[in-house]
């Protein structure tokens, strides 16, 4: 019953861009087929930031990363060297019945392997190949190295983001990610609407730096229309007041809050059992409020230091005044609301275990889509996607295994790279 | 226009404010036909936001209504008319998808829910973005950009360790739930077309945030580690602002080399990943007077070349003088009747050789008549009446 049971991709991601565009397909009901080699596993299998089941890595620490084995559910995974010739022709002959790529790679990377998308298309000539760098495969910086917290910087996310008064923040998160991660499906599948009309495929260059510049609309035509350039403000908000985030009971705990209205603060003096601040001439409207923010913050401050953060949060809901909670990870899993619309996943995978895992975003009333296979171990379809897509007997496929040319077990020079 | 991805695709867009708006200006750009249905006399919210021209505020020159709304058609409509429900009916017959964003009471109180569209329309797609989802305790919970960033997860990662939490500025987070909505919406629409029915696609703004947070989530599970706030990225102050360091301990070296400063390779305190941690200031100290004297695209483009994956904290400014984004056409200029020749952000992506322009966003109601009279072939004489009884 799922809504892309009709389409097949091939994922050469790495990291986190490529594998999470392909999860969303794979989750969706595509057949996604996860391509990597033994020589070059996706880089997390290895380098896997400690994060293993209970920390320990056990026998075949490439099949227990957690990195991995989050955004690479509901997908198989083969291995393929696809700088071997032989690997190329098995690549093409798969792409010859597959729909869609997708790749991650540095500008340059997929030329270099012989595999650009002219190739692709002379093999397939409906085949979609959706490219997602940091920079776009053309210009004078396409070559450019960048983790995701660089691209928070250059497209312009960082400029706006920081304490007030002080420079701009650097973050260790990776924002142009997950937009062009999550946006690249979508162009995919409009894309494939494109190639049942015109028979033809096209190459879809997705940059994740000016996907984050899209992010960031207002802020830029500002600039355009009066040159004016926006200074990070913290938590403030140019007119809603008061808007923070305030402590709160606890170690590290804390609650927002946005006042949108003088009937909402007058609603906040009430719960705060401070009705006398509804009256007080420096905070009687907006404006007011806005030049004595300092003030008022502190005087919320000390009304939510006492209280745990969900009680403040449910107390000014009921009132219809907007409040969150600021969650950690933790908190998540236990949230009500999440539970109650199940968002997270129970996941079983054979060499790490039961764990949960968030669900997709995208809720289709028709289709309950959700997680029917773990992550792939490294190379675990092989003989079922050789055999059964390809056709390749077994002595072929052995023959490949002693070649070297696909297997389950990272070469040593892979698992010593990190 | 008939080489667009999404031509012939018809779109009745209901959103307002952000998410909603910015997925329907994707599927606008891709080439789908999509009417913008808004109040009469005032239009979309984002109408009376800025930025503005000298901060002057007028409906057809806010910047933000401008961006989000490019290649769309603008008619007016009260939907709190029963006349104005059944003329929306009527276009619903004929569109393949609807876009709402409204809170989630609002569709099914105006009798206008997925179960009775779905009679009119058996092949529609409804896409709804909401706050929190159709669903749940927090249904019908009020919520804002910093609100919904805090009950991600993601907000409390963000900031100084000991201090309150930041958001980032402006509103990343609406953009990414309409980045979602615009997926989930062709996702539908695929299995509409193969099989001949629609479906209601559910999005929930808290939702989109929490599945992004999956690295987190993922060590959470697998080591029990909550994590949360730590120190800052090394950040450089050089002529005219902020470079960053993201250096890992491989490319270390070349950092001391490019700056000409070869003896902090062999000062113990720099040696290792973990010792340049603990004397970060130290470091900056050395390195500071090297970045001050240049700007910080000089020292961008001068790492990169020596192989250092520096990045400099680009402002919009900035970015209007990239080269990368001239060599890219990522800005686009559109006229506009009122607001006049702009530069925009434009769309991060090139569709092979498929015709990207962007067309301008609409005046308030300013396709009425070719798609009242054109379209649903009412006369300009109904137009007038519907005009005097509130109902466009």
């Amino acid at each position: 019953m799922s809504a892309l049971k009709d389409i097949r991709v091939l994922d050469l991601g790495t990291y986190f861009a490529g594998p999470n565009c392909a999860w969303h397909l794979a989750t969706m009901g595509a057949e996604v087929i996860k391509i990597e080699s033994c020589r070059h596993p996706d880089p997390l299998r290895i380098a896997a930031r400690e994060v293993y089941p209970g920390g320990e890595p056990g026998e075949r620490p490439w099949n227990r990363s957690g990195m991995i084995n989050e955004r690479n559910r509901n997908k198989y995974g083969i291995t393929l060297d696809l700088t071997a010739s032989r690997g190329k022709e098995i690549f093409l002959r798969l792409i010859k019945i597959s729909d869609v790529v997708v790749e991650n790679f540095q500008a340059g990377v997929m030329k270099r392997l012989g595999m650009d998308y002219p190739v692709l298309a002379e093999a397939n000539p409906k085949i979609i190949l959706l490219s997602l760098s940091s920079q776009g495969l053309t210009g004078p910086e396409k070559d450019y190295r960048s983790f995701g917290p660089t691209l928070e910087q250059t497209s312009g996310l960082l400029s706006i983001t920081g304490y007030p008064g002080e420079p701009p923040y650097i973050s260790s998160l990776a924002f142009p990610d997950l937009v062009a991660g999550t946006l690249g499906p979508g162009l995919i599948l409009a894309a494939l609407r494109h190639v049942r009309r015109a028979g033809k495929g096209v190459h879809i260059d997705l940059s994740q730096r000016e996907s984050a510049t899209n992010v960031i609309g207002e802020v830029i035509m500002d600039y355009v229309m009066n040159q004016r350039l926006w200074e990070p403000m913290g938590n403030r908000h140019p007119f809603m007041t008061p808007h923070g985030c305030y402590r709160c009971k606890g170690e590290d705990s804390w609650v927002t809050i946005a006042v949108s209205s003088d009937e909402e603060w007058r609603q906040l003096c009430g719960i705060m059992a401070r009705t006398e601040l509804a009256e007080d001439s420096r905070f009687l409207n907006a404006l007011a409020r806005h030049k004595h923010q300092e003030k008022l913050d502190k005087i919320i401050e000390e009304w939510t230091r006492g209280q745990d953060h969900y009680d403040i949060q449910a107390k000014l809901q009921e009132v219809g005044i907007a409040a969150g909670a600021v969650l950690d990870t933790r908190e998540l899993f236990d949230d009500p609301h999440l539970g109650e619309r199940q968002f997270f996943e129970k996941v079983t995978h054979p060499e790490a275990g039961t764990s949960l895992h968030p669900g997709t975003p995208i809720r289709l009333s028709k289709m309950p889509e959700g997680t029917h296979m773990p992550a792939p171990c490294l190379g675990e379809h092989n003989t079922y996607i050789y055999n059964k897509l390809l056709g390749l007997s077994d002595a072929e496929i052995a023959e490949l295994e002693g070649e070297g040319l696909i297997g389950i077990v990272p070469t040593k020079e892979a698992l010593e790279l990190h | 226009m008939s080489k667009r991805v999404l031509s012939g695709i018809k779109v009745i867009d209901l959103t307002h404010y952000i998410a909603g708006p910015f997925c329907t200006k994707l599927m606008a750009a891709l080439g789908a036909e999509t009417i913008k249905v808004e109040k009469p006399s005032e239009g979309d919210g984002t109408r009376k936001m800025g930025p503005f021209p000298s901060d002057k505020p007028d409906p057809d020159k806010s910047g933000l209504f401008l961006y989000l709304n490019t290649d769309k058609k603008s008619i007016t409509l009260n939907l709190k008319t029963q006349t104005g429900r059944e003329v929306l009916k009527e276009l619903i017959r004929e569109a393949d998808v609807l876009v709402e964003n409204f809170e989630p009471r609002v569709m099914p109180s105006l009798g206008l829910d997925y179960k009775a569209l779905e009679k009119i329309n058996p092949k529609l797609v409804m896409t709804s973005i909401s706050n929190f989802g159709q669903t749940g305790p927090y249904r019908d919970y009020k919520a804002r950009e910093i609100t919904l960033f805090a009950v991600s997860g993601q907000m409390y990662n963000l900031g100084d360790k000991g201090r309150e939490p930041l958001k980032y500025g402006g509103s990343p987070n609406q953009y990414l739930a309409g980045v979602v909505g615009f997926t989930g919406t062709m996702v539908a629409l695929h299995h509409a077309e193969k099989v001949g029915t629609g479906q209601h696609v559910d999005i929930s703004i808290m939702e989109c945030l929490v599945s992004t947070h999956y690295q987190d989530l993922v060590q959470y599970q697998y080591t029990g580690t909550v994590l949360g706030r730590i120190r800052r990225m090394g950040i450089l102050l050089c002529k005219d602002g902020f470079i960053s360091l993201n250096v890992q301990a491989p490319q270390w070296p070349r950092l001391p080399m490019l700056m000409g400063m070869p003896e902090l390779l062999e000062d113990s305190r720099f040696k290792t990943m973990e010792s340049r941690r603990i004397h970060a200031d130290e470091l900056e100290a050395y390195l500071l007077p090297w970045t001050i004297e240049r700007s910080k695209e000089e020292v961008y483009h001068a790492g990169q070349a020596a192989g250092l994956p520096l990045g400099y904290v680009a402002t919009a400014e900035d970015l209007l003088k990239s080269a990368q984004y001239k060599a890219r056409r990522f800005f686009v200029d559109i006229n506009h009747p009122v607001a006049g020749k702009l530069s925009y952000p434009g769309m991060p992506f090139k569709m092979g050789n498929l015709p990207c322009e962007q067309g301008r966003a609409p005046l308030l109601g300013e396709h009425n008549e070719e798609i009242y009279c054109g379209q649903l072939g009412y006369a300009k004489g109904d137009l007038v009446r519907l005009r005097a009884t509130g109902v466009i």
